[in-house]
């Protein structure tokens, strides 16, 4: 019985008809041209080599002869090969090379050097791809050492310059952190012998990306790889998905599945390349840098005196030993604390508290060693709260990331500013928290206010500290909206955020949470102009509460919005 | 056919969209602006540091208009937007050869 293809059997037919198309001007071309059959080839590479062809994919092809080869058949042949598939405007990617000349295409350009690693043989002499395929193959295993840290900087670059595949606004299946060309790096460092990935999972999670992007071509008519919000819907209907926030969703899941196994397997690499050849015996060498918890090859591990079922604090303590030591934790590591790990007693006794807040300060490397704990379920474990906006898509265009990561990414920005604040730790589980109310109707800040408060509270922290979570969760937004809506040369503007904020600790804590916060979303959400003006209500704000110890809340009422944070811009 | 320009302070943004739509205009463009005039800038404390504004934030609105309307819309832009304070901004006024809109090719009166 046979049913409807399925889109990866319509990649291979599609590679494969190609193949016959490719084979049959072959033949021509050789019969007219009259080309000896030894000492020449056709070669499939990149995706078209691994039978990868989407409805609009370039094909990637190598002419490619044997060292002596007569120049001019070679040029003759080419002309009788790309001309008709020009003419028929087949979207032709083609290089014509001899063996050396190939090799030193490798050597210089990396992306060629990838796209050797997928040599398939289409039409001539198969013997000359099969040793050429074999020769490349052992010159990039030759080679790595000197070639990966050149390709992990392209790679993190990349990563910069375009973001992650499921938090950015307008997602590249291709480039993105977590896209397909970071299924081809993981194929190549597999193929390097120097580290080690997961094939069959590699494989799952590429064929996901591979759906999503014939899905686009199929919708777009064309070859591109940036998923535009117009054609979201019509790309998840044609996936099977139930709308364009099913297919982020989903695009989120499977792009920190996979840029997570490439973060690691940089790591490893970075960790090979930079390590001394060890001496002596060839056993693992920890360092031990807490109970059951130790440093190896630039990742924390759990040691085998570390009983995670028995120790609630133990994960707590591992994100804390990698995050303030710039290192991540292992997977397996993260996986077993995401298993076994013992509930978190209420309320948190004051070790798991300043822990805590030790991780959500230490900056940069506080996004990875979460992601960690979040791949795993260890922040789930310790916040049941989290799942409320995990994977949440923005609502706005300003933003750069999903919710989850945004609050990540704020307590990351606020590094700079800690030491200017005597209570850092309550800085910093409001920014954790302050979109916390996201994803259910109604103002988020207010949601957000009582879901802060009944954490903040489960963490042990008194009524004091509580009540000043909340209002920075409530109000995370005041400082933006007044300042660019309000007077702020008419004195009862300050006095009314002055009687939101109520004391001068708070407004300072305020302010550095508004500018980590937009700093977190998007360069637009903290240009010079809004820093001025927000600069400028701060100051007087500041100034207010030192002439009026009790400011007059009545105020909050003259500027016509008593509830702060109405608009939803964070 | 006018384009009127309109540079003012950003609180008054609200005031004066909801004004010129009660007159008929749909649409405008609004871009963040900073500048100085006669209000020229000062200086502001912040985390303990001084902070020389010197440039004062603004909105700037522009909008193509009839010929015929440009008067009334001005005096509702300046109604709207004056505090009475100094820095309340500018209005200003220049005339527009032709106008295409550019979903439909329709050009000047069609297009505003």
């Amino acid at each position: 019985m046979t049913g409807t293809p399925t889109r990866s059997e319509q990649r291979r037919d599609r590679a494969a008809t190609a193949d016959e198309r490719l084979r049959s001007l072959w033949h021509q071309a050789a019969a007219g041209v009259g080309v000896p059959q030894v000492g020449v080839a056709l070669i499939a590479v990149g995706g078209y080599g691994r039978g990868e062809l989407s409805p609009s994919s370039d094909l990637d092809v190598l002419l490619l002869a044997a060292h002596g080869y007569d120049d001019g058949l070679l040029g003759a042949l080419a002309s009788r090969l790309w001309y008709p598939l020009w003419d028929a405007n087949v979207s032709l990617d083609h290089s014509v090379r001899n063996e050396s000349e190939l090799r030193a295409a490798a050597a210089e350009d990396l992306r060629v050097a990838l796209g050797l690693l997928d040599m398939r043989h289409v039409a001539g002499d198969a013997s000359l791809t099969l040793a050429t395929r074999s020769t490349m193959l052992a010159d990039w295993r030759r080679a790595a050492k000197h070639r990966l840290p050149r390709l992990a900087a392209y790679t993190r670059d990349r990563w910069v310059r375009v973001g992650d595949l499921g938090h950015v606004t307008t997602p590249n299946l291709k480039e993105a952190h977590g896209g397909l060309r970071d299924v081809t790096l993981l194929r190549a460092l597999l193929a390097s012998w120097l580290v080690d990935v997961p094939a069959a999972e590699l494989c799952r999670l590429s064929g996901e990306l591979l759906e999503v992007r014939d899905a686009l071509h199929e919708t777009t008519g064309r070859h591109t790889d940036r998923l535009v919000a117009d054609y979201a819907a019509e790309v998840a209907e044609r996936v099977g998905l139930l709308d364009a926030d099913a297919l982020r969703s989903s695009l989120v899941v499977t792009g920190r599945s996979i840029g997570h196994l490439a973060s690691v397997a940089l790591r490893s690499v970075d960790w090979l390349l930079t390590s001394p050849r060890p001496v002596g015996p060839r056993r693992p060498v920890l360092e031990v840098v807490g109970p059951g918890i130790a440093a190896y090859r630039g990742e924390v591990v759990l040691t085998e005196k570390a009983d995670p079922a028995r120790d609630p604090l133990l994960g707590l303590r591992a994100a804390e030993a990698a995050a303030s030591r710039g290192l991540v934790l292992t997977d397996a590591a993260a996986a077993r604390l995401g298993r076994e790990l013992a509930p978190m007693p209420v309320p948190w006794p004051a070790e798991g508290r300043a822990l805590f807040g030790r991780i959500l300060g230490s900056g940069p490397a506080l996004v990875d060693v979460w992601e960690s704990l979040d791949q795993y379920g260890v922040v789930e474990c310790l916040l049941p709260e989290w799942k409320r906006v995990r994977h949440l898509a923005p609502q706005s265009a300003v933003h750069r990331f999903t919710v989850d990561r945004h609050l990540v990414e704020t307590c990351a920005e606020m590094r700079p500013f800690l030491d200017q604040v005597d209570r850092s730790d309550l800085l910093v589980t409001a920014a954790l928290l302050h979109d916390i109310g996201k994803g259910d109707d109604g103002d988020h800040s207010e949601i957000g206010e009582l879901v802060a408060a009944d954490i903040a509270g489960r963490m042990g922290f008194g009524a004091t500290d509580v009540a000043v979570v909340a209002r920075l969760v409530r109000h995370h937004l005041l400082l933006v909206e007044v300042a660019t809506s309000q007077d702020l040369d008419d004195p009862r503007t300050a006095s009314a955020v002055a009687a939101a904020v109520v004391d001068v600790r708070t407004l300072a804590l305020l302010e550095i949470l508004t500018e980590a916060d937009a700093l977190a979303t998007g360069p637009a959400a903290w240009s010079p102009w809004r820093k001025q003006l927000v600069v400028t209500l701060v100051e007087r704000t500041r100034r207010h509460l030192h002439l009026h110890v009790s400011p007059d809340s009545s105020d909050r009422a003259t500027l016509g919005v008593p509830a702060w944070g109405r608009t939803n811009v964070s | 056919m006018k384009l009127i320009t309109a540079v003012i302070k950003p609180h008054k943004l609200e005031d004066v969209r909801a004004a010129v739509e009660t007159f008929g205009v749909t649409g405008m463009t609004v871009t963040e602006a900073s500048g100085y005039g006669r209000q020229k800038g000062h200086t502001e404390v912040y985390r303990g540091a001084e902070y020389d504004i010197a440039l004062i934030p603004k909105v700037r609105l522009e909008m193509v208009i009839e010929d015929d309307e440009c008067d009334d819309i001005v005096g509702v832009i300046v109604k709207s937007a004056q505090t009475g304070r100094i820095g309340d901004g500018k209005v200003w006024v220049t005339p527009v050869e032709s106008v295409v809109r550019v979903r439909t090719g329709d050009r000047d009166a069609d297009a505003v």
